[in-house]
């Protein structure tokens, strides 16, 4: 792909406890413009960690960042608010990215205030156009997260995310607490909406089969360190290692154990 | 919390509130002024004249304990939300801070909890004399940790879930944190702390004020009206029956409902 360069990571590290306790070596990946980028490891391979340090939720203990070659790394307040215009993440559990004492329209406006894009009547239209855009009845927007099913409330933070316009958003195994149904509706509309709207995804998943199906390249990750960059064309094929060819067969199995 | 249960607490809620109703208008029932002497009904049994029987120097024991109420009721609410909100800021600030703040501030309760509360309470009182503000302040240093403890563990265990996270990336700075996301979600195990110490602090003052360290007389409050009646307890036994049945009756009512607050608002483990 001949786009820019939207997000790019440096060797990236990080240890958790002692220096030798590594969860993160020297991670370097390249995100383009509009491009669907898979991060593909089993548990605990540094994936979410990974996730957690480009949004500034942990700290990296070595390694920079760029947000269109401008480094992102260090951020003081008022930067990492302007950082979170550019870079939004969607969290694995729908349920828990929402609290428990708040509707979801104010869910939906509170980016309008925090960053002050527009006075609360054209923040309120915004909302409204997006709930349609989403498919989402309007009579939701007075209702508690625990009154929704988990599909919707996972398109609702599509939609919160997406309401910024950002370059970036990571999806942190986004769908892996959804049903098959649901995680099918989902990924189609986030396909969608990205086409609109052309942002980078960096889509961190165990399921190699659906980065396959979605990504337009697939870092593989394996004990903090990126295995391999390939692309999703024919994965057998091109893999280089016995341990992506071991984990996408694997996946497959269990799928056709699943379908079975 | 079945319908019937819920029936009971709604009951028992609108005691509590009847109750402190009455305090509060106690001028406007109480049948004499409750610091009047009346030298030809001392010690009086209670009858036609006085409801509740008179003390040692003739005073209406019915007024007194329902001025008594006013003033116990009066202590402990300010008492109680002084320390609440004194004690909520501070958690919040120990969760929300970490590190080095956080570990002073924890140290410094564990040191005033490592104290027996009355204990604490009688020696600063002892050092700075005794009074309504004196108990009130003595017993605030110590109650404010309670709350304190409470909060900070409530934030810390909002502070790392998704939804502040979430919050973050929305923007939201950490004082919007604080009072949009993080009070919201804690205000009900605090609540119920909030019930279930009214009768606590109720007690603790009059305790105090029975040991002679808490409201001074004249003024009526049952924990001193208790003092006072201590000498007659053979020969006018009422003087001790009534107020300690005032305490007895409030103290478990506020007990009660707080439990019962808890159970209603479906929370484990306070």
């Amino acid at each position: 792909m001949d786009n820019k360069l939207i997000f790019r990571g440096d060797k990236i590290s990080k240890h958790y406890g002692t220096p030798q306790n590594k969860v993160l070596k020297e991670v370097s990946f390249e995100i383009y413009e509009s491009e669907c980028v898979g991060f593909v490891g089993e548990s605990g391979c540094g994936k979410s960690t990974l996730a957690r340090i480009i949004t500034h939720l942990t700290q990296a203990n070595g390694g920079d960042f760029f947000l269109k070659e401008k480094l992102m790394t260090n951020l003081s307040k008022i930067e990492k608010k302007e950082y979170y215009k550019k870079v939004q993440m969607i969290f694995q559990d729908p349920l828990s990215t929402f609290s428990p004492r708040m509707k979801i329209n104010e869910y939906l406006l509170e980016p309008f205030i925090n960053f002050k894009l527009s006075n609360r009547k054209g923040a309120q239209i915004s909302v409204d156009k997006i709930m349609n855009s989403m498919k989402l009845p309007l009579e939701y927007l007075n209702k508690y997260p625990h009154e929704l099913s988990g599909g919707e409330l996972q398109r609702i933070v599509i939609a919160r995310a997406v309401l910024l316009d950002p370059e970036l958003i990571i999806c942190d195994e986004a769908t892996s607490a959804l049903d098959v149904t649901t995680q099918k509706q989902i990924i189609t509309l986030l396909k969608d909406i990205q086409k609109e709207r052309s942002f980078s995804i960096m889509f961190i998943t165990h399921n190699l089969a659906l980065a396959e199906q979605i990504c337009n390249k697939i870092y593989v990750m394996k004990n903090g360190k990126i295995l391999e960059e390939i692309g999703t064309k024919s994965i057998i094929k091109d893999a280089k290692h016995l341990y992506t060819r071991q984990f996408f067969t694997a996946g497959r199995l269990g799928e056709k154990f699943c379908d079975a | 919390m079945n319908a019937i249960k819920k029936n009971i607490y709604y009951k028992i809620l609108a005691v509590a509130v009847i109750f402190i109703f009455f305090a509060l208008v106690a001028p406007l029932c109480a049948p004499n002024d409750p610091l009047h002497t009346d030298f030809e009904h001392v010690l009086e049994k209670p009858g036609e004249n006085y409801l509740l029987g008179t003390d040692q120097v003739g005073r209406c024991v019915l007024s007194r304990i329902l001025y008594g109420a006013r003033v116990s009721l009066g202590m402990t609410f300010s008492l109680l939300g002084m320390v609440f909100i004194f004690g909520v800021g501070i958690g919040t600030v120990a969760g929300m801070s970490g590190k080095v703040v956080d570990s002073f501030i924890t140290r410094l309760i564990d040191v005033i909890l490592s104290f027996p509360e009355i204990v604490f309470a009688i020696g600063i009182v002892g050092i700075i004399g005794p009074g309504i503000k004196n108990t009130i302040f003595a017993l605030s240093i110590i109650w404010w940790t309670k709350y304190a403890r409470l909060t900070r563990v409530l934030v810390i265990s909002i502070k790392n879930s998704e939804y502040l996270a979430a919050a973050r990336m929305a923007g939201a700075g950490t004082l919007r944190c604080v009072f949009k996301y993080i009070l919201p979600n804690i205000v009900s195990p605090l609540a119920v702390q909030f019930v279930l110490d009214i009768g606590n602090i109720m007690l603790a003052l009059a305790g105090l004020s029975f040991l002679g360290l808490g409201v001074q007389p004249p003024i009526p409050e049952w924990g001193n009206m208790l003092n006072e009646g201590r000498a007659y307890l053979q020969t006018a036994p009422w003087l001790l029956l009534y107020p300690g049945l005032a305490i007895f009756l409030t103290v478990s009512l506020f007990n009660v409902l707080g439990d019962m607050t808890r159970d209603f608002l479906d929370i484990k483990n306070i």
